[in-house]
């Protein structure tokens, strides 16, 4: 997710048309969600000390993941770089 | 120490959440599946012998077999290639990491004989916007008149609103910050006196009023969801107002 959008203005009036449209962000930080392990034989994450599967839990408390709207927009595949 | 002789190979990361959709399904089924995470074959054994073919390895707490004659199919979560690799603050271990490991991925494909969602070839083709239209116009889909370019002529024949977007997906480090380019709209006048020569981009009619439906086709079956805010399509981005939308 996004956190901070700034729209860039060009560095200077050679560059090029879509330098002046990026839109840059804070780097994101892969972090592990809280309160989780990451069962390797399940490929699965759990969460929390009854172990609820992190993207089923509809615990209010539980980090949401999973979600398209949650996607770090890196283009069309690179799928957690 | 359990063993592990998967039917199913899923290539993911740790952090990609929606394969956990798919694991979590594969195992309420009792399938025979192997979810390795790129993140973490730094940590694993892993031996991959091309001849055989047969990857191997050992976990802590599993080892593990992939074998052609228990391989059915392959779910292929990762990018084809790495269009970051080379991102200021990757120390020398970590660059020649991520090419190796990257190329390691790739080399699954001497898994032929099974069932790839999707093979890293097409994905490869797929991803080249230039041909998905070029495929798309041979199926017969209406496609919007499309130039790649890196001028602009001083009469339009698509129109006074222009599309303008990368020819690639573009990730820019600036001041330690991100940059994407997202698609946008743009009048031919304002673009007249655009620097446009130092990178080629797509140049495409305007479509609006659109609305953007992503499709996924899984053998014969086909999912398609149209991207909505408050009941209509987005002219802009959606991707832009990601909070605001629903599918």
């Amino acid at each position: 997710m996004l956190n901070v959008l700034i729209i860039k203005g060009g560095e200077s009036v050679n560059d090029h048309f879509l330098v002046d449209k990026t839109v840059i962000y804070e780097k994101n930080e892969l972090k592990d969600p809280n309160n989780s392990t990451y069962d390797d034989k399940l490929g699965l994450w759990l969460w929390g000390l009854n172990k609820d599967v992190l993207v089923k839990s509809n615990n209010s408390d539980c980090p949401k993941r999973g979600t398209k709207k949650c996607d770090i927009e890196t283009g069309e595949d690179q799928k957690g770089e | 120490m359990d063993k592990i002789c998967p039917e199913i190979l899923i290539i993911s990361d740790r952090h990609d959440y929606s394969t956990d959709h798919v694991t979590f399904q594969l195992n309420e089924g009792h399938a025979s599946y192997l979810r390795l995470n790129r993140d973490q074959f730094v940590n694993f054994d892993i031996n991959l012998d091309p001849l055989k073919p047969r990857v191997y390895g050992n976990t802590q707490n599993f080892s593990f077999e992939i074998m052609p004659e228990n391989l059915h199919s392959i779910y292929f979560r990762a990018p084809i290639y790495l269009r970051d690799n080379y991102q200021p603050g990757l120390g020398i271990d970590e660059q020649l990491g991520r090419n190796q490991w990257a190329s390691f991925i790739r080399s699954l494909v001497v898994f032929d004989d099974v069932l790839w969602v999707n093979n890293p070839q097409a994905t490869y083709k797929a991803e080249i916007k230039p041909y998905q239209l070029y495929i798309a116009k041979k199926l017969g889909f209406n496609t919007p008149k499309t130039v790649v370019t890196n001028t602009i002529p001083l009469e339009s024949t698509f129109g006074k609103k222009l599309i303008v977007k990368t020819l690639d997906p573009a990730i820019l480090t600036i001041n330690n910050k991100e940059g994407f380019i997202y698609t946008n709209f743009v009048d031919h006048k304002d673009l007249l006196e655009k620097q446009l020569s130092s990178a080629p981009i797509i140049l495409q009619e305007a479509l609006i009023p659109k609305i953007d439906i992503r499709v996924t086709v899984v053998g014969d079956i086909v999912f398609a969801v149209s991207i909505k805010k408050n009941g209509e399509g987005l002219n802009g981005d959606w991707r832009l107002e990601k909070e605001d939308i629903k599918y």
